[in-house]
Order: structure tokens, then sequence, then C-alpha cells
């Protein structure tokens, strides 16, 4: 089977798999409660229950030093079986005591067999006759939307998963470590490097154990299910925000098909990585957030009238639990979710909770509000922070990318270059693309003495003074030292007052123009054209004025919901620009990239939405207004296709070449386990470790360095691979190259190359230079050995840049693999 | 109850006819029966040696492949040049490397050098030499270890890179899987001293001695002793003997498996037949009747057949090896015992049921005298009672060549011998070929193995033979079992190691070669002696050309991690992993292989 064909049908099982266990399962497990709901709901209801149940079971059976397929198989489904019983018990018992009837009917020859199996049968037919039915009517109200919907799902499968269909490697760096923990929990080890939040890593472990997949094509793919599963989350959110049924197709439209963002913003969507996952938990949490503000109105309200008519308790009783805590209850869910899958999530859930409960400000700073958030909050943060506490209490140090994630927000504490995921060695700190922007702010700095400090300050090591005085501090040399100073000073400058308001009104209007200005500016790199970051900027800044000045002349949630976008909004952007406000950085360039552009498709649609409601008020929004949002999509999407606006395919790392990663498949299935060895860098260790053996390049060559006679270099296993780069990968800086393109490389092996000092140990030893060093003598040596070994050392795989080797040998007499190839003696 | 008439005769003609049909059978095979004529023996041999393809065809002064180096009258020459004639390599011989050197073919791939010839730096540096022009070189021995200090280049040609001790007390030594046929084996009796080396990287040790106390010395598997590898010297193979095989026909089948180690697969004609005889049975005289009756309470006759015949036929059941059985008349020619008509009748009876084969035996248990009268008297009595029956197997045994050999070449028309066309020699008789012609006419061929005894040193004499030649005719001599001279000739311990020695040690050649008798086996070697080949490699197609091409041949195919996927022009069976027999049924055979990736 080909490369491509075999990634089609593991992204195709992992997405059903996966879908089943956090859709289908919670939703056959709670359908009773689900019932009533509508699909979106559902949906986002089955996938944070699915997530949060399989997520905490794996924490719970790795704290109880029980890993394993049978605990896992009896954590997962007793309890499901029991919530299922729970839940459903009515209709089971109804069912149970039908079964017990028919079938002492049947013994006591009162019934025939069919008429038994046919009421047995009856319940379950009705279910999935019941269950299609609503489907069908779902698909035919909705025709239009799923059309569209499933239009921009399909392209972005194909865009996210174009990378991994055709080149089948990962695409980044931290997978390989990632990869290594997620292994490790095979082992029985969970937080192998310390504590991290390890929800991404239980969801991985969970379906590779469960269903028996190999983590290797887990990973390969989920990046494009886990992307899909966040472009819904866009959807679902615009659903609850917007009033026109199509505006939130038009938000999913904005950030699928039109090449608005720069590309690091989505490149990351191609792969399987913890934030990611992260995300599909982040608009779940202002969906319950802004639920929740909209039920305990609507509970308050008709707590009252019925508190009037005295029909307060006959109303209560009907809840077990009342709906605006069921949605305060998802709603810790979903930021437990977040913390439990990277804490950078947990950031911009904070910020958007934030954004939101100052649109509901003063609503939310009511006891009845406001405990019951904080309380939410609280527990929430504590089912998130309880396993890594557990752990922690056991003994496990905490990893060391939180340190790196300290040192992004506090950069004076901690100048160290941590990675993001330890042992990486290719961290994404990279330097700020907003240079431009920098020197602007110096050069107005400059200026006018108050602009914010420039790198330059930076390099003094006094930060934090530097960071004090940024904003008009520029006559600090010349201002009294003391207070009595001070106090002695203010007569002889009241008469100064007039002038020193107008200097200081000119010092805010300069200071309100730079920063719009510096912002857009350095927004740019957020955006795929410079325009783009002015009118977003500009977009951001009207719903905000707009729904402000809304919220004042009508009291509606609507517009509550709206301003808390575009106040999100620009807390992303102040965020994204930190560095350049003089403000503390929280989050480094690339990452607030993205959660700025993937911000960027709620605001488009809540503005149109904005529009819309302003237009359409005179028509109510009968669904003939539904045409104009309609109109506004297909219309922008022709013109896209029409002017070849498309988003261009992204880019990928040069982590590994195809052919490696085809090797690897193979030699995992053909192979007899832990009976190989596959000598290459480190890329594919992990990949391979879970069936055999590795080893690096670096060890291989380096113990036949110093090349004697009695040098000698055996491998202990029956076949032995050797992976060579013919076009060693440029790997370890900037890496990236289209997805299109060939991996990014040194060029081709050789002799020079081959004849230089190679450095055989380090964080480095696979960067770029030494790398082509590396693979020009591994090369060279392949030559050598193979003339003396023509038929047994043969060409396994080869394609135009890259080649593996295989030998088999007898393992009560192996090879001495050093030899002699021109470059080691 | 009554009967009806009726009925009463319906019963009755049933059971009439049920009774006729039974006997019927029975009768028809007594009529019937052929057991007092040799169904193997043909009119005429229709292969003599003028036909086949013997050394004088293959000497070739100009355009040889492999070159013999050592004297003729060398024993390791001389097994060389009988493993050129088998593979029908075109070869010559040279004394000295120098004579070589000055007549080198460019056709020379293969040298095979003793290695007395190795005496100077000239010879050292005219094997360098053919290295580097990629020819094979196989040292059937090695020279002193004084020749190695004396000529360093030596070592390096040959990969070994330390002497660790002149002469070292081995404590066995193990075939590595690939090599031989039969897998990976570990021989405890094979102790020896040997010199031991310590190889360069760039060697492939295919046999290696094993050493006492390994582990408490820390001395890995790489550098045990080794006892036979390849070392890669510029751009040619040199394969060293680190051990006596080639003072017997051990080093036959090494010869092949050495060449297939030089190329990606190695195909070579075989014979394909696996050969049980039964030396000195059936016995159809009653002699030494005492010392049997007071072992097995039995005279000899009803031993030989109450207990021996159903035992003998029983175990070759088991094993489905076919009988071939050396009719002993009598053991002792001086003695007045006649042999009874009841006697021949039954064994030949018994022989034809089981499809069996009878031939005659030259032993006797007198003095050297008697051998003479011997074939006299079997002529004489076997004229009188079994005058149709015509032996075509001889196997001499103890009778020396001078008793029988004019009764072979004369052609005495009234011998028991006149007909004789194959001649069954014992393991390694004189130095004699494993096959070969005796004369024109008579194809003479070696015992492998003794049946009621296995030890490391037959067992790896059978491996190689049947590497080389896919051939093996095991001997039992029941001389021992009639005449027991202690414990050990007990027929109860003789026919248990029988039983377990063809059921073990044969069991992966049986599945890959054909069980045959005697006369059969004589055919498959006539043919192989025949026949001439030539095969060549295009990717991943063998294409097999063969000459003088009778109805059948065989092959073995060896290959280094490949498997067949199909053949045309013949069928296939997998030895074992790499190593495949093929039989062609056409002139013209196209094998298809891919890789391998199995374990066995």
């Amino acid at each position: 089977m080909s490369m491509e064909a075999r990634t089609i049908i593991e992204f195709l099982q992992v997405l059903t798999l996966y879908t089943v266990c956090v859709c289908v399962a919670p939703y056959v497990v709670f359908h009773d409660l689900l019932r009533e709901k509508c699909l979106a709901e559902k949906f986002i209801l089955s996938v944070l229950i699915g997530n949060f149940y399989i997520i905490n079971v794996v924490f719970i059976i790795f704290l109880l030093h029980i890993p394993g397929k049978g605990s896992l198989y009896l954590f997962t489904i007793v309890p499901a079986f029991v919530a299922w019983l729970r839940v459903n018990r009515p209709g089971v018992r109804e069912y149970f005591a039908m079964l017990y009837t028919s079938l002492s009917r049947l013994f006591l020859g009162e019934a025939h067999f069919r008429t038994i199996l046919g009421a047995l049968l009856a319940r379950p037919k009705k279910l999935l006759k019941d269950c299609f039915r609503s489907f069908f009517t779902h698909i035919r109200r909705h025709f239009l939307e799923w059309v569209m919907l499933l239009g921009l799902i399909g392209f972005n499968t194909y865009y996210y998963g174009y990378q991994t269909v055709t080149k089948y490697v990962f695409g980044a760096s931290d997978l390989t470590v990632h990869q290594s923990w997620i292994n490790n929990m095979d082992g029985g080890t969970i937080f192998c490097n310390g504590v991290y939040p390890f929800g991404f890593h239980n969801i991985i472990w969970f379906l590779h154990k469960f269903f028996g997949l190999r983590t290797l094509s887990i990973l390969r793919v989920f990046g494009v299910v886990e992307t899909l599963f966040i472009y819904m989350m866009i959807y679902l959110l615009l659903r609850k925000l917007c009033k026109s049924r199509y505006l939130p197709v038009f938000g999913v439209f904005l950030f699928t098909l039109p090449d608005l963002f720069d590309f690091q913003a989505t490149m990351r969507y191609q792969w399987s990585l913890p934030q990611e996952f992260g995300m599909i938990f982040l608009y779940p949490c202002a969906f319950y957030l802004v639920q929740f503000f909209e039920r305990k109105k609507e509970e308050i309200q008709t707590k009252k009238r019925l508190k009037q008519e005295d029909r307060l308790y006959a109303w209560m009783d009907q809840y077990h639990i009342m709906p605006s805590t069921r949605s305060l209850t998802f709603f810790a869910i979903s930021f437990s979710l977040t913390l439990a899958a990277h804490f950078y999530i947990t950031i911009i859930a904070f910020i958007l909770c934030f954004a939101i409960a100052i649109s509901y400000f003063p609503l939310v700073l009511h006891p009845k509000y406001f405990w019951s958030i904080a309380l939410a909050g609280i527990l929430s943060l504590f089912s998130a922070v309880a396993p890594m506490g557990v752990a922690f209490m056991q003994g496990v140090q905490p990893e060391g990318s939180l340190k790196w994630a300290l040192s992004v927000i506090f950069p004076e504490e901690e100048k160290e270059n941590i990675t993001d995921t330890a042992g990486t060695g290719t961290s994404e700190q990279e330097a700020a693309p907003g240079t431009v922007s920098s020197e602007d702010g110096a050069e107005d700095e400059t200026g006018t003495g108050n602009g914010p400090s420039g790198p330059e300050n930076t390099e003094t090591g006094d930060t934090s003074a530097n960071n004090g005085s940024s904003f008009g501090n520029a006559d600090v040399s010349d201002s009294p030292n003391t207070i009595w100073d001070k106090i002695k000073a203010i007569p002889g400058q009241i008469k100064y007052l007039p002038d020193k308001i107008v200097i200081l009104a000119g010092k805010v209007k300069r200071r309100i123009i730079y920063i719009n200005n510096a912002a857009a500016s350095f927004l740019k790199g957020a955006y795929s054209y410079d325009e783009l970051a002015d009118y977003i900027l500009a977009a951001t800044e009207i719903l905000a004025v707009f729904s402000l000045f809304m919220m004042f002349i009508r009291r509606k949630f609507y517009y509550r919901n709206l301003f808390s976008i575009s106040l999100y909004t620009l807390i992303l952007m102040v965020m994204y620009s930190a560095e350049l406000l003089g403000l503390p950085a929280i989050m480094d360039l690339t990452r607030s990239r993205i959660f700025l552009a993937y911000a960027t498709p709620l605001l488009s649609a809540c503005l149109a939405d904005a529009v819309y409601v302003v237009l359409c008020w005179p028509f109510r929004y009968h669904k003939t207004t539904e045409l104009v949002p309609i109109g506004l999509t297909l219309t922008l999407a022709a013109l896209t296709i029409v002017y070849d606006f498309i988003k261009p395919l992204n880019i990928l790392y040069s982590l590994q070449l195809p052919g490696e990663m085809k090797c690897n498949y193979d030699i995992i299935e053909n192979y007899p386990e832990k009976r190989w060895t596959v000598v290459t860098t480190t890329n594919s260790m992990q990949s391979l470790r879970e069936k055999g053996w590795h080893m690096e390049i670096c060890t291989f060559l380096g113990k036949m360095e110093d090349y004697n006679r009695h040098t000698t270099v055996t491998i202990p296993t029956k076949y032995v691979f050797f992976y060579i780069e013919k076009t060693p990968l440029d790997y370890g800086h900037d890496a990236y190259n289209l997805v299109t393109d060939k991996m990014a490389n040194s060029g081709y092996v050789s002799e020079t190359a081959a004849s230089e000092q190679a450095v055989f140990g380090g964080s480095e030893v696979y960067f770029t230079e030494n790398r082509y060093k590396l693979e020009s003598k591994l090369y060279y040596w392949a030559k050598a050995f193979q003339q003396k070994f023509p038929e047994e050392f043969q060409v396994y795989y080869e394609d135009e840049s890259f080649i593996c080797y295989r030998i088999i040998q007898n393992e009560y007499q192996l090879y001495n693999f050093a030899v002699d190839y021109g470059f080691n003696s | 109850m009554k009967i009806s008439r009726s009925n009463f005769a319906a019963i009755s003609v049933t059971m009439i006819a049920i009774l006729i049909l039974f006997q019927f059978s029975n009768l028809s095979a007594i009529y019937a029966s052929q057991a007092m004529k040799n169904a193997n023996a043909l009119p005429d041999v229709s292969i003599t040696v003028n036909k086949t393809i013997q050394a004088p065809n293959l000497l070739s002064t100009s355009s040889y492949t492999t070159a013999l180096i050592g004297s003729k009258s060398n024993w390791e020459t001389m097994i060389a040049e009988e493993w050129c004639v088998y593979t029908k390599q075109p070869y010559y011989r040279f004394p000295s490397l120098d004579a070589f050197y000055g007549n080198i073919s460019k056709n020379c791939k293969l040298l095979i050098v003793n290695s007395y010839v190795i005496d100077s730096s000239k010879d050292v540096n005219i094997l360098a030499r053919m290295a580097k022009r990629g020819v094979s070189i196989i040292l059937t021995s090695l020279p002193d270890i004084s020749t190695f200090r004396s000529y360093p280049k030596l070592m390096e040609l040959t990969g070994i890179r330390k002497i660790e001790a002149d002469s070292y007390y081995t404590n066995g030594m193990t075939v590595y899987e690939g090599f031989l046929l039969g897998g990976k084996t570990t021989y405890t009796d094979l102790k020896k001293s040997i010199p031991y080396f310590l190889l360069e990287s760039g060697t492939k040790t295919y046999i290696s001695a094993s050493i006492k106390h390994q582990e408490r010395k820390h001395i890995k598997n790489e550098e045990l002793p080794p006892v036979l590898w390849r070392n890669y010297y510029e751009n040619g193979f040199v394969f060293s003997v680190n051990y006596d095989f080639f003072q017997d026909h051990t080093g036959l089948g090494m010869l092949s498996a050495m060449l297939s180690e030089t190329n990606s697969y190695n195909l070579y004609p075989i014979v394909d037949a696996q050969s049980v005889v039964c030396q000195n049975f059936p016995y159809l005289s009653n002699e030494n009747s005492d010392r049997i009756s007071q072992q097995y309470f039995y005279t000899s006759k009803a031993f030989c057949e109450n207990v021996l015949w159903p035992d003998v036929v029983s175990i070759l059941g088991a094993t489905d090896d076919k009988f071939s059985g050396m009719i002993a008349p009598k053991m002792e020619y001086s003695s007045s015992a006649e042999i009874s008509q009841d006697a021949i009748s039954f064994y030949f009876k018994q022989a034809e049921r089981i499809t069996g084969e009878l031939g005659i035996s030259g032993d006797q248990m007198e003095s050297r005298s008697f051998h003479e009268d011997k074939i006299k008297y079997d002529s004489k009595t076997f004229k009188q009672l079994a005058p149709d029956y015509i032996f075509t197997v001889f196997s001499p045994g103890s009778m020396p060549e001078s008793a029988y050999e004019g009764y072979l070449k004369f052609y005495s028309k009234d011998s028991i011998l006149s007909n004789i066309q194959t001649l069954i020699l014992p393991k390694e008789h004189e130095h004699s070929p494993v096959l070969s012609f005796y004369n024109t006419k008579i194809l003479a061929m070696s015992y492998i193995c003794d049946g009621f005894s296995h030890t490391d040193e037959e067992d790896l004499y059978l491996r190689s033979i049947e590497t080389a030649l896919g051939y093996s005719a095991v001997s039992l001599d029941f001389s021992r079992v009639l005449y027991p001279s202690g414990k050990s000739d007990d027929w109860t311990t003789l026919s248990r190691d029988m039983a377990r020695f063809l059921d073990t040690y044969w069991k992966s050649f049986r599945k890959a070669f054909e069980q045959v008798n005697i006369s059969q086996a004589d055919q498959k070697v006539r043919k192989f002696f025949t026949l001439d080949y030539s095969s060549y490699r295009r990717n991943d197609t063998i294409s097999l050309s063969i000459t003088n091409f009778d109805e059948e041949a065989s092959f073995l195919l060896d290959l280094t991690d490949e498997k067949i996927v199909a053949v045309s022009g013949g069928t296939f069976i997998k030895a074992e992993k790499d190593k495949y027999v093929l039989h062609a049924t056409a002139k013209n055979v196209t094998i298809e292989v891919t890789e391998d990736l199995t374990e066995n």
C-alpha cells in the first residue's frame, strides 16, 4: 500500500475513533440528558465530556500506578456503563423488565420467538429510526449550512492534511518529544520529563492503547483531526453569538479559504501539538460563560416572577441542577481542559473570559454571578491541576518548558534559552518579526522622548527600570528628587499649568496616534497583507465602539457579547504588541499570532453580524434577510477563487525525509519486534522505539572516528538498517520549507564535508552543518562497507534524497562495522 | 422365523461373491507377481561414461574459470577437481602459483589454492594481485603460522588482524546458518588444536571454533577462533579454511557454499537422491543360529524373517525411505548350510510388495580366500533358485576389488555380477570420488553415512555432501546384527538408533530431496553427469539453460535473503531459508526471485 493511501486510511481511522470516543460515546451515555439540546450544544457537550473523561481516566490509572490495557478498559468502560445505566435508568429498567417478561413468556410457551424478538428490538429500532429521522430532518432544514460547512471542512482537510499525505513526516520537531512522552506512557511512566499538561498525550495514548493504533500513525494525522474540531468550535461559538444563521459560516470561511493570515498563524494546525489540541476547548469556555449569563438572568427573572406567583418551588422541583449551574459546570470543564492541554490556552481562555466578564460588567460583580463563576474557576483549575499536583507530591519535578514559559513572561528572570519541550533543540523562539516596528518606536522615542524601551535598552540588563520609564518619563532627570522638593516646586509650576495641559493633551494625542500606528504596523506580522492589519485594527475598534454604544442604548446581552469579542481581540492585539508597548510579554510572538488569527474570524463575523443586525432590523431578520450573509459568503468565496486569493499551502519543518518515514513503517511492520536496529539521527528515534532499537549516527561514526585495525563497532541485532540523507536536512534553525517544495537541505553529501572534522555529541549534533558532515561521512562509510559486503549490505530503499541500507547479521557472529572509509583514520 | 428360498439363495450368492472377491486379489497378486524378476534391471545402460561430462571434458588451459593450484596427487586438489566435475566448472590445475600466473585465463573467477604452494612473498603478491582483479580465492588449508609471520601481506589478504595463539585447543565448532544445508549446528566432539586468529573488520565467519569457559574468559563470539571465514581484499574475496575439512569429502560442500558467498546467487546441478541401503540384508541362510538364539531366542532365519524384516519395513515406512537390500546369501562360505527356496521366495515377494530393490552384497565373515568362492557360490545358487532375477546392484562391502573387478570388467556371462550397473562402495573407499564411473558402463557411488551411528564428524560430512550434491546413501550393515560382537550390536539398540537417526538427521534433506532406491539414484547420477548448464541473472530474474537435458534435472539455488516467486520450465522446493531445490522440466528455466524477509 502506498504511503499516501495509508495516510488517508489512518486519518479516517483516527477521525472515526476519536469522534466515536468524544462525540458518539458521550452522546450515547448521556442520551437522555442531551435529548432536548440543539445539535450544536450536543456536539460541544459530547466533545467536552468525552475529552474530560478520557483524559482523567488515563490520569487516574497512571497515578494509581496501574497503567495497562486491562485497567484502561476497566476504568473506561465500567464507569461509562454505570453512568449510562444511571442516566437512562427508566428506559433501561423498563427494557430489562420487558426482556425478563419476554423470556418468561418464551419459556412458558406463551409467545413465539419471533414475537419476543420483535418486542425486544422495537426500542432499539425506534431509537435508530428517531436518530435517522432527526438526522435527515436536520439536514433538510440546514442543508445550505451543511453544504457550505462541509465544503470548508473538506478544504481544511485537504489544506492541513496535504503535508501528511504527501510528505508523510512529522512537520514539527516538538512532535518527537511528545511522542517520546507518549512512548514512556507505554512503559508505565507518565510525566517522564516532569510535570506538564498531559491532556493531549493522554488522548493519544488512549487511542493507541484502547484501539491498538500505532502512536506514530496517530501523531501523523491527529493534527488534521483536531484542526477540524478547532474550526467547528469557531462555527459553534459564532452560532451562539450571531443573530444570522449563516454568518458563522462566513467566519469559518474567512479562516479557511482566503489568504488573510501570516503562514505562521496557521502552520501549526498541520501538526499534532498539545497547544492546538487545547484550542478545541477555548471557545467552549466562552460559549458556556455566555450561556451562563443568559440562563442566570433568565432564572433570576423567572424566580422573581414565580416567587410573586408563589410557584417557585414547583418550578425548581423540575431541576436537579439548575441550567445555569450546568452551563457553569461545562464552562469549568472546558476551562480545566484548556489547562489540561496547554498553559497557553489557559492564558488565552483567561483573556477571553476576562473580556466577557468586562462586557458583563457590572452584572458580573453581582454576588449571584460572581461567586458562582469564581467557584467554577477554582474548581476547574483544581480539577486540571490536581493530577499534576498529585504527581508533584509523588516526587515528579515540573517539566522544563514551564520554566521556559515563565522566561517568556519574565525574560529578565530567565535568560537561558530553554526549549518549549525539552530535548528538541529547536524552540520556536525566533527574532521578533516586528523589528521595523521597534525601529519605528525607537525613532518615535527620539522625537518625543516618550517611546517604549527599544532593544538597546533591554541589552543594558535593567529592563525593569526601562519598562518603568517607558511612558512619559523623559523629564525624569529634571524632576525633583524628594517629595519635599516636589511640594516646594508646586507653587512655582502652577503658572505653567495651562501650558502643561496643552502639552500633555498633545502628548496623549500623539501617543494614541503613535500606538495605533505602531500596533497596526506591528500587527502586520500577523496578517498576510499590510493593509489588512489596519483594517482589522479598525474593525476591532469600530466593533468595540459600536457595541459599547449599543450596550448603553439597548441593554441586550447580544451587544455585550459583541463587545466581549472586540475586547478579546484588542487584548490579543495588545498582547501581540506587548514588547513594542513595553509591556511584559506573556507569550512569544509566534504563539500570540496564532491566537490573534484565531480570534479574527470571530471578530469579522461579529462585525458582519452587527451590520446585518442594523441593516436587517426593519425586516425582523426573516429568512429572506439571510440571503445577505449567504450572498456575502458565496460572493466572497467566488471572488477568492476567481482572483486566486486562496490561502497557499503552508510550510513544514525539515525534520525527516519522506523516505525515512516510509522505511520506518516498512521496518516496523515487516520485521520481528526488537530484532532490528536503525542507525539514524534522532528524528525517527521515538517512532522506531515502539518496536525496535535505534542507534545514533554520531555514536556509530564516533566509535570509528580514529580508526585502527583494532576498532570494533558491533550492533547486536539480526537486522541493521542505516538511514542516510543524500541531501542532509537543513535542520536546526529556520529549516522551514513549503510543503510543495523539497525539504530544506544542505545539498548533496560530499567528500569535502566527509573529510571535515565533525562533532559527535551535544545538543546541536544534527544541526545543519554538523549534520551535513555526519551524513556525508555515513554515506562514504556505507560505500566502503558495501565493497566488503556487496551481497549482504543491500540497498533497502532509495529515492533522490534518501537511502536506506540493510544488512542481515548472524547474531552469533556479528559484523564489525568499523571500516576505514577514507575519512576516519 | 423362516427364511424364504429366494432370500437364502441371494444371501448365499452374496457370501460367495464376497469370498471370491477377497481371495481374488490375493490370488491375482500371486499369479501376477514379478518378484523373481528385477523390475529395475534395464536391458542396457543408456548413459555410459562417454555421454557424460567428466574431468577431461572440463580441463581447459585457456578458458578455465577455476584454477586449482596444487599437486595432482594432493588430496585437497583432488577434492577440488572432483567438485569442478560435479559443478561443471572448466578448470585447470597448476602445480604452483608461478605457473598459474604465467597462464591466467581471462575467464578465471575462482582460485582454489593448497596452502603448501604459498612459500614466498611472490606467491602472496600473486594472490593479492588476483584478488585485486576480482578473482575469489579459496585457501583449502592455511600455511604455517611462520609463513604468516614472514609475510604480513598474507595476513592482510586473509583478514587476520592478530595471531592470538599458534595452536589453541578448541572445544568443538559451530557451523552458522546459511552456509551448509541443515542450518546452524554446534559440534562439541570436533575438538582439535588449531591456530587462533583474530580477524579484521570486513570479514565474515562461517564456522568458528568454540572454547572452554568462554564467558569466564570474557571472549566475545566474534573473537572465537575462526575456522572458515571470508575476507574482502581490494576487489576479491579470500576464503580461508583453518581446519582439515579437505582431507576427505567434507570440503566438497564447503566449496559450493563458499562459491555461493561470492555472488548474489549460486545455481548448480545436484543429484537429488536420498537412499537407504541395507547391506547384508536380506540374509538367506541360517548360520550363527546358536549365537542368535542365545540373544533373541530365534534361529537366524526366523530372526531375520520375523524380527528384522518387519522392523526394517516399519522404520523405512515411517520415514518414507525406499528399501534397497543387498542380499547376503550366506555369511560363512565354509559351512554346509544351504539357502532355502522359501527364504528367497519370502524376501523377493516382500521386497516386491514394498517396491523395494534387491542387490547383492560382497560381504562374508570368513577369510579373504573365500571371496572368490562366494561369487561362484552365489552365481550358482541364484542360477538355480532365481534364474530370472538379474542383479544390477553390487555392494562389495569388505570384498577386495581384486576379487570382483575381473567379474565386472570382463563381463563373465555366467557370473551373478555379469549384469551389474551400479557399484556401491564404502564411504571414502580408497579416496575414491563420491560419484564416478567405475568403467564405461558401471557407475560407482559411495555410501555417505552409517545408519547405525551418527557422530559430529559424520554429520558435518553428510551436510557437506548434501550441500554439494543433494545426495546421500545410508548404509545399514546387518552383519553387525547377525554376528553381534557386544551389547552395542543388539538389534534393540541398533533399531532404535537407526530409527532415531533416520528420522532426525535426514528430516530436512528428506523435505528437499527425493527418496529413491539405488537403481533410481543410479539413473539420477548418470543424468547429473550428462547435463551441462549456464545461468545468468538480470535484476530479479535468473535464467538457466541446460544442455544434454534428459527429462529431468535438479539444481540447488542458493540465494542471499531472497526467495523464489515463480519458476517457468520447472518446479521448486524450499530446502531452507535462501536455499531451493529446482526441478527443471524443460531446457530453459526462468526463475523469478524477490526479497525474503521471513526468518526461516
